[in-house]
């Protein structure tokens, strides 16, 4: 029966999903015992219970890696990539575009324009902008989604077609400019070209807190309004009949996901393939129920984000990879798996 | 409920893609729109279903304008099965047919009891029962076909609008549906559908709405639209019209070109 | 009479001398193997050269030859004066604007200056191309240049007083015991630094120091966790962020922080090819080792 099964993979994800946090916070440059870093992260839970289940404290040079360093970084590559994740399924499921990513709409050139800019400005003055990158590229992934709405319009309808077109002719316009922004950087180019290839790296609870809120926003919205790209995947006009306000939904499903996406990528830059390959793993575990589907794809898209950024940085340690690299080389592969599989069932199914 | 259209214009762009159409179904009648292709026969259905805005004239359910209505509220009188689509994604029968309850329980939908006697009846009768945990992507097309009509039967529709809804299938699922159709005409459901087939049309539909290049050319019972004239005129083929004793109900015989008059 | 035809000999042969030993004083022809490992032939002293690289034009203008610029990049900032020579460039050269300057000479640095090279030796142009990865590579690229615009005694005696300041910190901090560790941040996010095969690295090593990060090359994304463990004695950072590196929570406790041996730097002093770089040496030397320089 759907129910169990959905209830089924839901709960086997957050299980992996816990487990891979786990490792993640054990694994790294440093080497920390594992029970020092189950006393750390204990530290967060009142005296009482510690005393109670008998945990002690933390050796304070392990504490700080793994408090303000690790932990960090790690909350905050899962909650990028389960906006990452779940916005892709949404995008799927919208469009009906089993390659649709979170950058369709061009968000991501939004925001490469936004960090290149923010660069070239900063780095210079930074003590006045400490913190501001993160911002830039949010203001421009949010002007780029403005802007590939507007364009998708006519008389105030969003047609799929014209919406997947107006995300690549902005996207590429928005691009042109950040090569040209490139070309004004200078000797700064090669800041510009880390920032686009996305990195966790150095991230603090500073980028958690200001992404988690938009981020819990849109995937929480995504989720409310399953039940609508369930009845849309039907066919958009099927779905008017069945009594879904059709153009509002479409409008209203590519604002939670840009946000959600948009404050992913404000943080962590351009990572690639999570949002298009999750929730093809995903959607093989729980089907097509969006209801499930979406939050299982969130859950995913964290652990797999986490399990490739732990990869990143303890591979070429104590350098590190640019975790967008990490998810691209195992991303390829495995989507050309999945696409052969699929071809594969297909021919043989109906 | 009675459905009725007075004077439907509608075009894209400069094309007029229908002119002037007006009639008149009553409640419970199952009625068949048939014509060429591009004669405007989609078209028409999905103003009939508001789907699509006229240019003028008006269409009326027992006499009101339902234009003003919410989509749900629309989708609580109104269910459609459009040709065969959404097939792609391999949901349960159960699934798609819950999703019919959509205009009752909306985005956030908590199935209650009567969603699910809603279900049951839909999905008896449209035969499907059985198929529940079924996935819809490893039916037969009639199945298919069936399970849609289940689904657009879950919204407790009082007008039932289809898109050719036999045009693909083999000819024991097109009578299959036909009688499904017939029998929802029969419990009170007006019942109005596309059609291809002018011999299926003859033998089930109590009305029938001829079109050619969107104008109304023939209008009434099947007897009276479907005569050897009207078939010249609308789609330029010479055709004989027997009243067939076994069915009491016109068939038409198609002449080819060599044949004698 | 006889008297006046030997005066006249002997002015002849003076003459004659004074010729052959100013001709042999001027140098030219100058052949020189350049980094590309052309033999690049200089006929006469370059009056119109153009530099295509910020730290080639620094260089330049340090050993006399400024005033004969008649074209650099937009990124040659430095000194004052390149400013105001006229641009054929940035990250880009124009190429046509090279052209349309008519140089006698362009120098260019064969890590920064890729395929323009050939590309400009292919339209008949003279490229004289540096290599200066090192200090020692820096103090030859100096002579080079001097060598071939006629400026050999200016350069040679930069480089003296060059290798001059550089053994004296050497000297200094040859008594010193201990090699404090050093981290250099290039960049926050991603956390970048200067590895092994850099100048940053190069300095902190003959200013006494070790970089943490001498176990990799080039300018690598770096690991946080690796720069707390490590808690280097001394932090320079690159982009005047001083600011921002104090209320990193995850850096409060590092000793630097703790002790205000957080600097910010100019950049060009630690990274561009070219005298300032013993600038730097000798601040970051005096940063090390405090009590060597009192």
């Amino acid at each position: 029966m759907p129910r169990k099964r959905a209830a089924g993979s839901l709960i086997a994800v957050l299980a992996v999903s816990v487990v891979v946090l786990m490792v993640s916070a054990s694994v790294g440059t440093v080497g920390v015992p594992v029970a020092e870093t189950l006393k750390s992260v204990a530290g967060c839970l009142p005296e009482s219970i510690r005393t109670a289940l008998g945990i002690g404290k933390a050796d304070p040079a392990f504490d700080a890696i793994i408090m303000k360093v690790r932990l960090p970084r790690i909350i905050l590559g899962f909650a990028v990539g389960a906006a990452l994740g779940a916005a892709g399924a949404c995008y799927q499921g919208l469009l009906s575009n089993p390659l649709a990513d979170p950058y369709i709409i061009g968000v991501s050139s939004g925001a490469a324009l936004g960090a290149s800019i923010g660069i070239v400005l900063t780095s210079s003055s930074m003590a006045a902008l400490g913190g501001a990158i993160p911002l830039f590229a949010f203001g421009g992934a949010l002007v780029s989604m403005i802007l590939v709405m507007a364009l998708a319009q006519v008389k105030g309808k969003v047609q799929s077609e014209s919406l997947l077109l107006s995300g690549v002719v902005v996207g590429s316009f928005i691009w042109a400019l950040v090569s040209f922004t490139m070309l004004a950087a200078g000797e700064d180019l090669p800041k510009v070209m880390m920032w686009l290839m996305g990195s966790l790296s150095a991230r603090n609870w500073g980028h958690f807190a200001m992404s988690a809120p938009y981020i819990a926003v849109g995937i929480g919205a995504m989720m409310l309004m399953s039940r609508g790209l369930n009845v849309i995947s039907m066919g958009e006009e099927q779905a008017r009949f069945m009594g879904l306000g059709v153009e509002g939904f479409k409008k209203a499903v590519i604002v939670a996901c840009s946000l959600a996406t948009s404050a992913a990528v404000g943080v962590s830059g351009i990572i690639g393939f999570v949002g298009l390959i999750v929730p093809h793993m995903a959607r093989y575990l729980t089907g097509p129920d969006h209801r499930v589907l979406i939050p299982v794809s969130a859950l995913a898209g964290g652990a797999l984000l986490v399990a490739a950024d732990t990869v990143a940085r303890t591979i070429i340690s104590p350098a590190e990879l640019p975790v967008g690299t990490v998810t691209a080389l195992v991303g390829a592969p495995f989507f050309f798996y999945l696409l052969r599989r699929s071809r594969r069932e297909g021919k043989s199914g109906k | 409920m009675k459905v009725s259209m007075e004077k439907i214009s509608y075009s894209y762009g400069r094309k007029a893609a229908l002119t002037d159409v007006t009639a008149s179904l009553p409640a419970g009648s199952l009625t068949g729109i048939i014509g060429p292709n591009g004669s405007g026969k989609s078209t028409l259905l999905r103003i009939l279903g508001y789907v699509a805005r006229p240019a003028s004239g008006r269409v009326t359910y027992d006499g009101a304008d339902i234009s003003s209505m919410s989509p749900m509220g629309r989708a609580r009188l109104i269910g459609a099965v459009l040709q065969d689509q959404g097939t792609q994604f391999p949901f349960s029968v159960e699934d798609v047919v819950e999703m019919g309850r959509f205009p009752y329980n909306g985005m956030l939908g908590r199935p209650g009891r009567r969603d699910t006697e809603a279900i049951q009846k839909a999905m008896a009768m449209a035969g499907v029962l059985g198929l529940e945990g079924r996935q819809i992507t490893t039916l037969s097309s009639g199945e298919r076909q069936r399970v849609f009509i289940a689904r657009a039967l879950a919204q407790e529709p009082k007008v039932m609008l289809l898109d050719e809804p036999t045009s693909h299938l083999d000819i024991s699922y097109q009578l299959e549906v036909m009688e499904i159709l017939k029998g929802l005409a029969a419990l009170g459901t007006t019942v109005i559908i596309v059609m291809h087939d002018l011999n299926l049309a003859g033998l089930y539909c109590d009305r029938l709405i001829a079109l050619k290049e969107g104008r109304v050319v023939s209008e009434g019972r099947p007897d009276d639209v479907l005569t050897a004239d009207n078939i010249l005129e609308i789609y330029g083929v010479r055709a004989v019209v027997k009243n067939n004793p076994e069915t009491s109900r016109p068939g038409i015989v198609m002449l080819t070109p060599s044949s004698k008059p | 009479m006889r008297r006046k035809t030997i005066i006249t000999m002997v002015a002849v042969l003076l003459v004659l001398s004074f010729a052959t030993i100013s001709a042999l004083a001027t140098g030219y022809p100058v052949a020189i193997k350049d980094a590309t490992g052309t033999e690049v032939i200089i006929k006469e002293e370059p009056r119109r050269i153009v530099s295509i690289v910020p730290s080639v034009t620094e260089m330049l203008y340090a050993v006399g030859l400024g005033d004969r610029l008649v074209g650099v990049t937009a990124w040659c900032t430095y000194p004052e004066e390149a400013k105001k020579v006229d641009k054929v460039g940035d990250v880009n050269i124009n190429i046509e604007a090279v052209l349309a300057k008519k140089p006698d000479l362009v120098v260019a640095d064969t890590s920064m200056s890729g395929t323009t090279i050939s590309k400009i030796r292919e339209l008949g142009v003279k490229v004289l191309a540096i290599k200066a990865d090192d200090i020692a590579g820096m103090l030859d690229a100096l002579k080079l240049l001097g060598m071939a615009g006629g400026k050999e005694a200016e350069a040679d005696a930069l480089v003296a007083s060059l290798s001059f300041r550089i053994e004296k910190v050497k000297a200094a901090i040859a008594k010193s015991k201990s090699r404090p560790s050093v981290f250099v941040e290039i960049w926050n996010e991603p956390l970048m630094t200067a590895g092994r095969g850099t100048y940053v690295d190069e300095l902190i090593r003959l200013a006494g120091g070790r970089n943490i990060a001498e176990g990799v090359t080039g300018w690598p994304v770096f690991s946080q966790e690796t720069v707390i463990k490590e808690n280097p004695y001394l932090i320079i950072l690159t982009n005047y962020n001083k600011a921002e590196v104090l209320t990193r929570k995850a850096w409060s406790d590092l000793a630097a922080v703790r002790s205000g041996r957080v600097i910010e730097a100019n950049p060009d002093l630690l990274v561009r090819s070219g005298p300032r770089l013993v600038d730097g040496l000798e601040e970051l030397a005096k940063l090390l080792h405090p009590e060597m320089f009192d």
